[in-house]
């Protein structure tokens, strides 16, 4: 199902920070979001996961869509193993064999049993990303969601998301603008002041 | 081998300070010479080991560690659920502030005073020690829950996660610090004020109402006997808590 937003508008103590903003996301389609720091990127993300009230617009076709993110920060349970912060976010039954093959495509087998608050920020990055998609998510909202990752990881990660997530409506945050190309964004949008 | 030296140097430097204090204690007794005003440590161990020798000595302190061991663990439950339901909803929040203000700034004594009115003497210990841990039980778990870290919550709800695993795997790690310390903090007043209420309450075959024959006799040394062994018990109990509360950590943290 396509998402539509109309109009959308956010400001925080006073200072707006995404204006009269509209835009359609086609179902299974990718879609980057460029622009400077403080434009609205995140708090644009934080309004279709339904974190944040809009001051004014509307948000359509998004209500009974399975959700999965990458957060700008990892948000992972520290003192968690990393299976554990994956299951975390899993329906009841997905054997632990499953979640392993996911960590295994992106390099992360090893690291399966070890807290969170023991990995790299790429391997955080990594970890947050296999959360997001093996929920099967409908629309996965990516906030820098290879921030911290060499070139091979990042290669590595975007073949993992293809692979793994091929209908699901993507938008994705970054500052990298070859991510489009290697995502095959269907739509670039660019906020600026 | 490096932490297990300063381990047994620090152990080596308490076992010193206890000893510095126990001779003191000895010195002072001889000093004053007169077993009614202080008995020596010597004089409270040999009067411990004759008490330790009767069936009586048992009961007591086993029926003292059951009430006050009871009244604790309610007191945690109580305050846990409360603390939970305080934290999902202002309004039992806003209806228990009072409630845990008295109960915190009310004398021990008023307390038990009232309560022996309606309550029997033999659980007048329970109700004590719960009163004495339930406050902060309550407002140490309802810190613990309103630390949270809201970026994990925010997580939670966009993914959907069921309050259950919420509770379990993002609150209870933040919760556990101040778990920990209330558990910590709250069994050592649990038995002061469960003993000041058998005390007062007298009930049958309890340490504190040994401890009060022991006062209405002049005899000293089984004051300080009765002394240590609360202290000991006490020691225990919060010991054995504390083993237990991180044998559950580990255990969440490994599933």
């Amino acid at each position: 199902m396509a998402i539509t937003v109309t109009g959308l508008s956010k400001s925080f103590g006073g200072r707006p920070v995404l204006r009269d903003f509209s835009a359609r996301f086609e179902e299974g389609s990718v879609s980057c979001i460029f622009g400077p720091s403080g434009q609205g990127k995140t708090t644009l993300l934080h309004l279709l996961m339904e974190l944040l009230a809009p001051d004014g617009g509307a948000i359509e076709g998004i209500g009974d869509q399975r959700i999965g993110a990458v957060f700008q920060e990892d948000r992972l349970c520290e003192t968690l193993s990393v299976l554990r912060n994956i299951r975390l976010v899993c329906r009841k039954g997905v054997p632990d064999e499953e979640i392993l093959t996911h960590l295994q495509e992106v390099g992360l087998r090893d690291s399966a049993y070890k807290s969170a608050g023991e990995l790299s920020g790429g391997m955080k990055r990594r970890v947050a990303l296999v959360r997001a998609v093996i929920v099967r998510p409908d629309v996965l909202l990516l906030d820098e969601p290879f921030k911290g990752m060499d070139a091979a990881t990042k290669a590595d990660a975007i073949g993992y998301l293809r692979r793994r997530a091929p209908k699901a409506t993507v938008l994705l945050v970054t500052h990298d603008r070859e991510d489009a190309g290697q995502l095959g964004a269907a739509q670039i949008i660019e906020l600026d002041a | 081998m490096m932490r297990s030296t300063t381990r047994g140097k620090t152990l080596l430097v308490r076992a010193g300070a206890v000893a510095f204090w126990l001779l003191l204690w000895q010195l002072m007794s001889m000093l004053i010479g007169q077993d009614i005003l202080l008995v020596s440590p010597l004089r409270t161990l040999a009067v411990l080991g004759q008490l330790a020798g009767s069936g009586e000595f048992w009961q007591s302190v086993l029926h003292s560690f059951v009430k006050i061991a009871f009244g604790f663990l309610l007191a945690i439950a109580g305050g846990s659920l409360f603390a939970l339901l305080s934290y999902k909803n202002r309004v039992v929040r806003e209806l228990l502030y009072p409630l845990v203000t008295v109960i915190k700034a009310t004398p021990v004594a008023s307390f038990v005073i009232l309560a022996l009115i309606w309550i029997k003497s033999q659980n007048l210990s329970v109700f004590t020690s719960f009163l004495m841990a339930f406050p902060i039980a309550y407002t140490n778990l309802l810190s613990g829950l309103q630390e949270t870290d809201p970026k994990l919550l925010e997580m939670a709800q966009v993914f959907g996660v069921s309050f259950g695993k919420r509770l379990l795997y993002i609150h209870l790690p933040a919760v556990s610090p101040y778990f920990v310390s209330a558990c910590s903090l709250s069994v050592g007043l649990c038995w002061k004020a469960g003993i000041a209420a058998e005390v007062i309450g007298l009930p049958a075959r309890s340490v504190g109402s040994a401890l009060y024959q022991a006062k209405i006799y002049l005899q000293t040394g089984e004051m300080f006997a009765w002394t240590l062994v609360i202290i000991l018990v006490s020691l225990l109990f919060e010991r054995a808590v504390l083993y237990v509360i991180r044998l559950l950590q580990n255990r969440i943290e490994r599933m």
